[in-house]
């Protein structure tokens, strides 16, 4: 009863027309950065950092629980009308929302996208929500080393699931870590790898390293890149097909219903990620479908299916970082980041505080709310959002880098914040053309703050007898068992091609 | 120099990144050293191995390296040149910025990339060139932020 008390007080502070406002911003921000092939939400919610410094902090997590909403649902356009993905979270729509594109249905799979993407982040609120009675004493009954291992486990998880090898999916996370500690240590009088200077005292932001690591090699790789598709461009004039999308949609209602839940429950494993898991989802309803011979061609099953998934993810992917504080992905971690900003600390201590259930469940609601506002802003904006996708990178990133650069720069407010946008930005571009996980670095420099703080509570309160507990024998032995399972297996960057081909397979048939 | 040389000489850099950050983690003081120091051998132990790999997997496909790997092996360092060609002109806007402040470098660097990089005409530059400087200036003017100053002077 207490729950739904709180559910009906969250929904009554979201609605205050100041922080819809907010949540529509954040959802045209989302949308737009979503539909420029490589960018994403990382980048859009770094670029509001400034802006929501000292902001109330409910309309701040509508700005930023709505770029997220929307971002995997505007992502799809660029993927479906010219084959290039938004964000790597849009990938496995290519396969058959390409080909349908082609065939003139552009508009009606666009349509089925974002009827099936609402319904998905829906379902991912309603998940979230059904989650909290559960949750709850469970994160109530954690101490400090178990919360230290759990930071661990999700440093771990995020590097052994990442794409490419296991090994530097871990070492990149190690990466991660080992940058939160540059600057004045959380104990002792230290000035940690700070060179002398006094700018790296406080250590790097948060928004300068998303910032660095995400925005500045996409936008590297969008300049390198070609123009989309002339031809395509052309085809698409989305004309009263929509509705047919979304009765394609009902027609395949099941098929929404058990990708969504599937998403939700891939999404709260850290590491998995919108890109990984479109891919698992394309591949089982390929594998299970009775009829496989028009995958890979246009099937409308291989576009609903991975981005009902993708969706409800994000609302599965909440589950870690609110109750545990556990990024399940790197928009996560800067969502997390974010919330800091806010005031918002997750976790156990949101949990413990006594409007924790009121902000747990505002951020429900802001998630099923962004989630149906996008969908509609979606379908309704269809034609005008083929226009921004359509202009040439070579005119939307030099305005990008002015911006970037500028928010960059409201970090601290002097020239090295634009020295270390680039240098980071260097490395970003460096890791990602050797498929170094970037996520995992990010992880592991949101989760560095904690898992100090926690190792230094474990050893002040407990010395070393904290090694014995039996919850931290347990999370210990669950990662170790995780690396080396992962270590032996082949690595994740090969589902993309292994999906692939098994289409191939299909279609040989 | 190949592809897999650079992968190996990136792993390298890494590997030396963790190992200097070892060695300076053990000149702080206790309280101060356990999350560096554990962090850095660890990561230094995992670079090694993977250098150790990839220089087997190299090594090992070295005998047999298909058609395909030999022309990625050529596209990767085709991309590298384009995108250090891109990263000099980010480069260039920060210098742009610690000469002119942030106010005029903005709106030369956008004009130039636009004419250069684009293909714009001269109506379309100046259109894109008014339009960043009305944003700047309303940003400036209704937003707590703050712009770089420039070493030769300052405009706003």
């Amino acid at each position: 009863m207490d729950l739904l008390n709180d559910a009906i007080a969250a929904f009554a502070l979201l609605l205050d027309p100041s922080r819809v406002l907010w949540l529509i911003g954040g959802i045209l921000l989302g949308m737009i950065v979503g539909l420029l092939p490589g960018l994403g939400g990382i980048v859009g919610m770094t670029l509001m950092f400034p802006f929501i410094y000292g902001m109330d902090p409910y309309a701040g997590v509508a700005l930023l629980i709505g770029i997220t909403a929307v971002n995997t649902m505007s992502d799809s356009f660029p993927a479906v009308l010219f084959g290039i993905p938004g964000s790597s979270a849009a990938a496995a729509t290519i396969m058959d929302g390409y080909p349908l594109a082609k065939q003139g249905k552009g508009a009606r799979t666009l349509g089925t996208v974002f009827f099936v993407s609402g319904v998905g982040g829906v379902i991912g609120g309603i998940a979230l929500f059904l989650i909290i009675p559960v949750a709850r004493p469970l994160v109530m009954a954690l101490e400090s080393p178990e919360l230290l291992m759990l930071s661990l486990f999700g440093v771990s998880m995020v590097g052994v699931l990442a794409r490419g090898s296991a090994l530097k999916g871990i070492t990149a996370g190690m990466l991660g870590l080992l940058l939160s500690t540059i600057g004045t240590s959380l104990v002792g009088t230290d000035y940690r790898f700070t060179f002398g200077s006094i700018y790296l005292w406080d250590g790097l932001s948060i928004s300068l390293v998303a910032m660095g690591l995400f925005a500045i090699p996409e936008l590297i790789d969008m300049l390198v890149s070609r123009d989309p598709d002339v031809q395509a461009r052309k085809t698409l004039v989305p004309k009263g097909e929509i509705g047919r999308g979304i009765a394609d949609a009902w027609h395949h209602r099941w098929l929404v219903l058990r990708s969504s839940v599937v998403g939700v429950v891939l999404g709260a494993i850290p590491g998995l990620g919108g890109s990984v898991i479109q891919w698992i989802l394309y591949g089982t309803t390929v594998q299970f479908a009775r009829d496989k011979s028009k995958f890979g061609k246009g099937d409308i099953r291989g576009v609903i299916a991975p981005e009902s998934a993708t969706n409800s993810s994000e609302g599965g992917g909440l589950i870690p970082t609110l109750f545990f504080g556990i990024p399940s992905s790197g928009g996560m971690a800067v969502l997390l980041s974010g919330f800091y900003l806010l005031g918002i600390e997750v976790g156990p201590s949101l949990i413990r505080r006594p409007d924790g259930n009121t902000i747990v469940l505002l951020i429900v609601w802001t998630l099923v709310l962004a989630n149906v506002i996008s969908m509609l802003l979606c379908l309704g904006l269809a034609k005008y959002m083929a226009r921004v996708s359509m202009l040439p990178p070579k005119v939307l990133t030099p305005f990008l880098f002015v911006a970037i650069v500028l928010a960059a720069f409201q970090s601290a407010r002097d020239f090295m914040d634009i020295i270390f946008l680039l240098g980071l930005g260097a490395l970003g571009w460096a890791l990602k053309q050797f498929q170094w996980s970037r996520a995992a670095v990010l992880i592991g420099f949101v989760l560095g703050q904690p898992v100090e703080r926690y190792l230094t509570i474990s050893i002040t309160r407990y010395q070393f007898d904290w090694l014995m507990r039996p919850g931290v024998i347990i999370i210990g032995a669950v990662i170790l068992v995780s690396i080396i399972f992962a270590i032996r297996m082949k690595p994740t960057g090969n589902l993309e091609s292994r999906v692939q081909h098994q289409v191939e397979e299909v279609q040989g048939k | 120099m190949t592809a897999r040389i650079t992968k190996i000489a990136f792993d390298a850099l890494v590997l030396i990144a963790f190992t200097y950050a070892a060695f300076t983690a053990t000149t702080f003081t206790p309280g101060g050293r356990w999350l560096p120091l554990v962090v850095s051998i660890a990561g230094a132990l995992l670079a090694a191995a993977n250098i150790a790999l990839d220089a087997i997997r190299g090594f090992s496909s070295k005998r047999t390296l298909s058609e395909e790997d030999e022309k990625q092996e050529v596209e990767f360092n085709t991309d590298v040149r384009s995108a250090l060609y891109w990263f000099g002109w980010m480069v260039g806007f920060a210098v742009l910025i610690f000469l002119l402040g942030f106010l005029a470098a903005a709106p030369v660097w956008l004009g130039l990339f636009l004419r250069i990089n684009a293909g714009k005409r001269w109506l379309f530059t100046i259109i894109s060139v008014v339009v960043l400087v009305g944003v700047l200036v309303l940003i400036k003017e209704f937003l707590p932020l703050e712009f770089p100053e420039g070493l030769l002077f300052t405009i706003g």
